[in-house]
């Protein structure tokens, strides 16, 4: 085998530096594809003059709305916005990072997927904007974007999880906002009577919104030293303490619409909506699915207590940008992180978009009464994490999904599921 | 005009033995043309296909999740094939799409072909029917086909028809999912495979069939014994492509089911893009890839030496 690649190293150079030219010629055509006229006066590369160049992963109608009138407040000449459909971003940020003319300035998740970034050092220290612009952040916030003592993610933007619910739906049958585990049992056995699906969920192609609910039955079983101990590789998901979680979900599992397989997440909001369904366990992004018309009937509950003795933790996965290592322009691209750190630079998140500002000094007027109800549920946690495809390695990420989605199908299969979970699990953490 | 010499002596060499008259500006003219527009084709082939080829066989040799270092791990990546049962679901995947793309549309295919050969009216119009499937592109399909088998979709609608009121989760049980996508695979190829076999029936010599008929066959009879031997070039053709597209399955099943419910539908091309787009395993997703290769390497060959005789 060796024969046949007489120099490894030389092959690796010459393989690695095609595929940059290769990455870098992808971006030059997303630019030249979002922006026309981007390369007209050969500043493509970004020089310390030239605008800032803001790679964005926020696709959808309303976000894309936002994040442009965020770049015309803050002056459409000194920043140039190139947005890629999400799924799409996710997957090839790796080569905007590593082209020769990476963006100035990215959009990206909180937790380890940036820092698997930092670690590769792909992004710029930014502790400066947290000595200035950011200071005032609350703490969760700074921890989550410091490694090794340094900042190097501004969180912009957070929303909360909860199970959501149609109040008119439960108005009309009766029904009361459970806490305690064995309340909501009694809910889900009502709604069952009373011929609705208890739950509804959609794995088809969005195998993620399973993890929510391991995320959370971990999260209450075990507590949050436990669950991201278990992300982190460092705990086993054939420990029995894991496979509790499992026994629990087990239980539940006759409460889910026999559809949920078949829907993908959007499509399982329908059920809820036409009343043939109780209850979501989703993010706050779920009314956005949801019609105009019906989403003043929609509110939340957290998710009910099962052990008391667990301290409370919440999933609220943060949004916001980060500054690449190779910007030619790292004062320009720090000065539009500062921006976006103030109160002018979240607002229309908060407007326009009903998410939580990170910003500490933004008028709580602003906020819907229904977005103050997630402020105040997301105020009264001890612990808050990301989400299972933010909080553990992105390849775990995808084999555990798919084994949630799995075991929701099969249960019967539940010890052979984790066996083959924690022999992926070992040697995705070794490499 | 070094290289120009150097060409023409170089060719004058090769031709000596067969015409030892010497070469003419015209020859040089010729083959210099020949050249010209061969090099078009030959840098666009080395570029998209060759260079590609080339790095992804090197990359299979190295763990890379593609930007940091890359690590040499030898035969490691395809030694994890052995125990991936992934890619053995994968695996026996594309064989049961080999087998039921090659049955099911030519068993459609072939008789549709035979019908609209023969004298029927509006047999043009058919032919563009069947053969529309072909126009329309694979996400545009695998929507459609996901759509009729939601669980209030068309499908389990009719089968409510009869009786079946509990909705079969077609898509998203690991017993029927793969079937549902390679029907929908199959009704878009059932329409080219016919297509293939009329353009083939014009080849069949009416002599035979009309020596058949004064004979005595009957229609069944000078289908099987007369039809069927004549079309042999066509059935190896069909064959053939058939493999080779049943290896490259990959959009339908992305559309429809991204390989899901928990890699029961998947094919190697969908496993090799997930491990490496999605799980950034460069390495291991070549070594898939490579696998991949090689095995349609052997029907494109197959094929190609088929057609290179004929010419």
């Amino acid at each position: 085998m060796a024969s046949r690649s007489p120099s490894p190293t030389l092959a690796a150079q010459w393989s690695r530096r095609s595929f940059l030219v290769a990455g870098g010629s992808s971006v030059l055509l997303a630019l030249a594809g979002c922006a026309p006229g981007a390369n007209a006066g050969g500043a493509g590369t970004g020089g310390a003059s030239g605008p800032i160049q803001l790679a964005s992963m926020w696709s959808d109608e309303l976000p894309r709305g936002v994040v442009e009138s965020l770049v015309k407040s803050y002056g459409s000449s000194k920043v140039r916005l190139s947005t890629t459909p999400i799924e799409d971003y996710k997957t090839q940020i790796r080569s905007f990072l590593s082209a020769e003319s990476s963006p100035d300035v990215l959009t990206w998740f909180a937790g380890e997927r940036t820092r698997f970034f930092v670690e590769q050092g792909l992004i710029a220290d930014i502790s400066e904007v947290f000595e200035g612009a950011a200071s005032g952040f609350a703490p969760a916030f700074k921890s989550l974007a410091t490694t090794d003592g340094k900042q190097f993610f501004l969180p912009s933007q957070w929303y909360w999880w909860g199970f959501w619910y149609r109040k008119s739906v439960f108005a009309e049958n009766g029904y009361t906002v459970p806490t305690k585990w064995d309340d909501f049992i009694g809910l889900l056995d009502k709604m069952k009577t009373d011929g609705l699906h208890p739950i509804t969920i959609g794995t088809r192609t969005t195998p993620w919104t399973s993890a929510g609910w391991f995320d959370y039955l971990n999260l209450r079983i075990n507590g949050y030293e436990y669950h991201t101990a278990l992300t982190a590789g460092k705990e086993s998901y054939t420990d029995e303490r894991t496979v509790a979680v499992f026994d629990k979900w087990e239980e539940l599992l006759p409460y889910f619409d026999p559809n949920a397989g078949s829907y993908a997440w959007q499509e399982a909001v329908t059920p809820l909506v036409d009343r043939s369904a109780g209850l979501y366990l989703m993010g706050r992004f779920l009314t956005d699915a949801a019609p105009e018309a019906d989403r003043e009937d929609f509110d939340f509950f957290r998710f009910p207590i099962i052990d008391d003795s667990i301290e409370i933790a919440e999933e609220a996965p943060t949004d916001g940008y980060f500054a690449s290592s190779r910007s030619k322009n790292l004062q320009g691209a720090k000065d539009l992180l500062s921006f976006f750190a103030s109160v002018p630079g979240q607002q229309p998140w908060v407007e326009k978009a009903g998410q939580v500002a990170t910003a500490p000094d933004m008028p709580s007027d602003l906020y819907s009464p229904l977005v103050q109800k997630g402020i105040a549920h997301i105020e009264g946690t001890t612990h808050l994490s990301q989400f299972y495809d933010r909080d553990t390695h992105p390849e775990m990420a995808t084999v555990g999904m798919d084994a949630f989605v799995e075991f929701m199908a099969n249960p019967g299969r539940k010890k052979e599921i984790l066996g083959r979970l924690q022999e992926q699990a070992e040697r995705i953490f070794a490499s | 005009m070094s290289t120009l010499s150097r060409l023409s002596s170089r060719s004058d060499a090769g031709h000596r033995r067969t015409r030892p008259r010497a070469w003419t500006k015209k020859h040089l003219r010729v083959l210099l043309t020949a050249l010209i527009f061969l090099a078009v084709p030959v840098a666009f082939e080395a570029i998209w296909i060759w260079v590609p080829v080339v790095q992804t066989v090197s990359w299979s040799f190295y763990q890379w999740d593609g930007f940091s270092a890359p690590n040499w791990v030898g035969a490691e990546n395809y030694l994890r094939l052995f125990d991936d049962p992934v890619f053995h679901t994968a695996l026996l995947n594309n064989g049961i799409w080999i087998v039921g793309m090659t049955l099911v549309p030519i068993l459609i295919g072939l008789p549709l072909a035979v019908v609209l050969n023969g004298r029927l009216r509006g047999s043009r119009v058919f032919a563009s029917i069947f053969f529309l499937p072909i126009v329309l592109s694979f996400v545009v399909i695998g929507l459609m086909w996901s759509w009729m088998y939601q669980p209030d979709g068309l499908l389990n609608a009719v089968l409510a028809q009869f009786g079946i009121d509990q909705p079969v989760q077609w898509l998203a049980s690991d017993a029927t999912a793969l079937p549902s996508v390679l029907l929908a695979s199959m009704w878009r190829h059932a329409g080219y495979v016919m297509l293939i076999y009329l353009a083939g029936l014009k080849t069949v010599d009416p002599a035979l069939l009309d020596a058949a008929r004064v004979d005595g066959a009957s229609p069944w009879q000078s289908f099987w014994h007369v039809t069927v031997p004549s079309l042999a070039p066509v059935h190896v053709i069909v064959v053939v492509i058939t493999i080779i597209d049943s290896l490259r399955a990959f959009d339908l099943t992305w559309v429809m089911t991204k390989g899901g419910p928990y890699n029961s539908s998947d094919v190697i091309a969908t496993q090799m893009y997930r491990e490496s787009v999605f799980n950034f395993n460069v390495g291991y997703g070549s070594a898939i890839a490579t696998t991949l290769f090689a095995l349609s390497l052997v029907f494109v060959i197959t094929y190609l030496v088929r057609v290179l005789r004929k010419a």
